[in-house]
């Protein structure tokens, strides 16, 4: 792999499961370190993306190029993607220490070496109490971070952690995410969520997939830039022909009012950005006798993928 | 040279979850059980004394000559059995039944025969789990990004047929060291070099069927549904061979897609034709190694 090689290339890929398309013609390219949110709604595809990725489900349709390996799960790849599949289990019967060395056995390292690695790892997520039991004593939330702390293991390049947080109290959650920050400065880590808030603060790109198509892909900067919202306060409450007004205008996508408040959405994403958009709506309003008395900019991340994945008219 | 030492990592690792996790444990068991139950079955004659050693080798000698018969599709009719074997057209088969009862020590043999005709159906409860356990509960998905697919297969095989091994080791060791001191009708040297051998006919004997376990294994994901698949296969193969050679003798050699068509030869007094079965038995369970490899590389997982 040359250094522009990006870590992940996905293009043009399908995947069917009997009749139902569950991932839809996804072009995605996803460059070397850092953590990516992939989010998406229940049922979205983003489980049967990871799977596509880790090699778990065989390509049907387009090309998945992984670390420069030609298709997932390639020989060249063992040992430097690690994974934490959503819904798979450790043995019941067999210590948590014994799984682990396995594993670590497997990338080569043995004895003390794997043992201390091992040790550290569970240490980093809390879980170093239950190194010498069963996985048949872990509860739901105990079992995500044991999926956690396996996928730490090594010098893995990329790092595929489906759902990590989920069903773990807040306490445990803020560790694996810490944890997941930690990685991403050494690896390029993707994080599945149906739960946008908690990776906000950790993900410097993001892709949003909906019905088995990805709608949104890039910085979250220029994810969010693409649609900002605004909420102003007025002097007075608008007549519903100066809301039509603001609505027929070019950059604005949407308004919503609420008495003396109302919360618009510019499209930025032209020639000028937002500092054009703005001018132009600020203008209109001014020439319409209706000063803005206080503005506060709404936009967050939250919003623009509540709007991506359709949601937002839901709720 | 990585995929050598994951195999035997992999090997390794199953054995010791196979037994930890209890179905090892219980084929152990159950082959231990069933092995020593049917020894003891043609041990009980001379044991009670119910019968002369002279006499149960001449009854013993037509028996065996009659399990030939039915393995070589030549049953006929049962009234003219007797004389077939002794100048008709199975003359053959009686000097092998004699080589077995007569030449070599009588009560091994007739073990070993039981065992062979028994063990097909014992041998998938130590590796109808070995990969369809982890794809039942997805745990094959922490060991995919860390082995290759064909890597996983192999190990579990070697794995299974280790363990396998060491039950039919133990099993043979415990029959000649009984029949040694307890039942001493031939001496030491002639038990134990047919005990090794037939040892030998049972190591090999196990590798196709332990491979069809695991060919099972990757075809049905729950592992119950493996271990049914694979007994029931091992049974429905002699039996519907056997309706249908009555239809069309041609059909008769629906018998070897498994081993029970050429079995009967690992125990051949003719050395030429012991190796032919070994060489069939080897590629048997090479062949049925190869699908479940080609298997599990295609499988959504």
């Amino acid at each position: 792999m040359t250094d522009t090689t990006p870590t992940l290339k996905i293009e043009g890929l399908s995947h069917r499961f009997g009749d139902k398309r569950a991932i839809d013609r996804i072009d995605w390219t996803v460059p070397h370190r850092g953590v990516v949110g992939l989010v998406g709604p229940n049922g979205a595809g983003k489980t049967t993306l990871f799977s596509l990725i880790a090699g778990f489900l065989k390509v049907q349709e387009g090309k998945v190029e992984v670390l420069g390996a030609p298709v997932p799960g390639h020989r060249s790849l063992i040992g430097r993607v690690a994974v934490m599949p959503q819904d798979a289990i450790f043995a019941r019967d067999v210590t948590i220490l014994d799984q682990l060395l396995f594993l670590r056995s497997l990338d080569g390292v043995h004895g003390m070496r794997a043992r201390q690695e091992v040790e550290e790892a569970m240490e980093r997520v809390g879980l170093e109490k239950e190194l010498h039991r069963g996985a048949a004593v872990l509860s739901h939330g105990m079992g995500k971070r044991l999926g956690v702390a396996q996928s730490t293991l090594g010098s893995p390049e990329l790092i595929l952690l489906d759902e990590p947080t989920a069903g773990l109290d807040p306490a445990n959650a803020k560790q694996v995410r810490e944890l997941i920050r930690e990685l991403g400065e050494k690896a390029l880590v993707i994080v599945s969520s149906h739960n946008l808030l908690e990776l906000q603060d950790l993900i410097s790109e993001i892709a949003v997939i909906v019905d088995g198509s990805m709608v949104e892909s890039g910085s979250v900067a220029d994810v969010t830039k693409r649609s900002r919202r605004f909420e102003l306060t007025l002097g007075r409450t608008p007549a519903a022909e100066e809301i039509d007004l603001l609505k027929e205008l070019p950059l604005v996508r949407q308004v919503e009012v609420d008495q003396q408040r109302i919360t618009i959405d510019l499209d930025a994403s032209g020639e000028e950005g937002i500092d054009g958009a703005l001018l132009q709506l600020l203008s209109t309003m001014l020439e319409q006798e209706l000063p803005p008395h206080q503005m506060r900019e709404g936009a967050s991340l939250e919003e623009a993928y509540l709007r991506l994945t359709g949601e937002e008219e839901g709720s | 040279m990585k995929s050598t030492s994951h195999i035997l990592l992999h090997a390794r690792n199953s054995m010791t979850h196979s037994l930890r996790s209890g179905s090892g444990v219980a084929f152990v068991v159950l082959a231990t059980i069933v092995g020593l139950f049917i020894a003891s079955l043609v041990f009980m004659p001379i044991e009670l004394d119910f019968v002369e050693a002279d006499e149960y080798r001449s009854t013993a000698a037509k028996a065996v000559g009659f399990v030939l018969s039915m393995a070589t599709l030549q049953p006929g009719d049962p009234r003219q059995f007797d004389n077939r074997l002794e100048s008709g057209d199975l003359i053959e088969l009686a000097m092998w039944a004699q080589y077995l009862v007569l030449e070599r020590p009588v009560l091994l043999s007739l073990t070993v025969l039981l065992l062979a005709l028994v063990l097909p159906l014992l041998l998938p409860l130590g590796s109808f789990a070995s990969i369809s356990g982890d794809v039942q509960h997805r745990s094959i998905r922490y060991l995919l990004p860390r082995s290759t697919r064909t890597s996983l297969v192999l190990g579990r095989l070697l794995g299974a047929l280790v363990l396998t091994w060491v039950v039919l080791t133990f099993l043979q060791v415990a029959i000649v060291l009984y029949l040694g001191i307890v039942l001493p009708l031939d001496g030491w040297e002639p038990l134990a070099i047919w005990g090794l051998q037939t040892l030998g006919v049972l190591l090999i004997l196990s590798f196709p069927y332990v491979a069809l376990g695991v060919l099972c294994s990757t075809i049905f994901r729950a592992p119950m549904v493996a271990l049914m698949g694979a007994i029931g296969l091992t049974v429905a193969v002699p039996i519907v061979a056997f309706s249908a050679w009555r239809a069309w003798e041609p059909l008769g050699n629906l018998l070897y897609l498994l081993p029970w068509g050429y079995a009967h030869n690992l125990l051949s007094p003719d050395s030429a034709t012991v190796t032919e079965a070994v060489f069939l038995c080897t590629a048997h369970g090479a062949i049925f190694t190869i699908l479940a490899v080609w298997r599990l590389k295609r499988m959504d997982l």
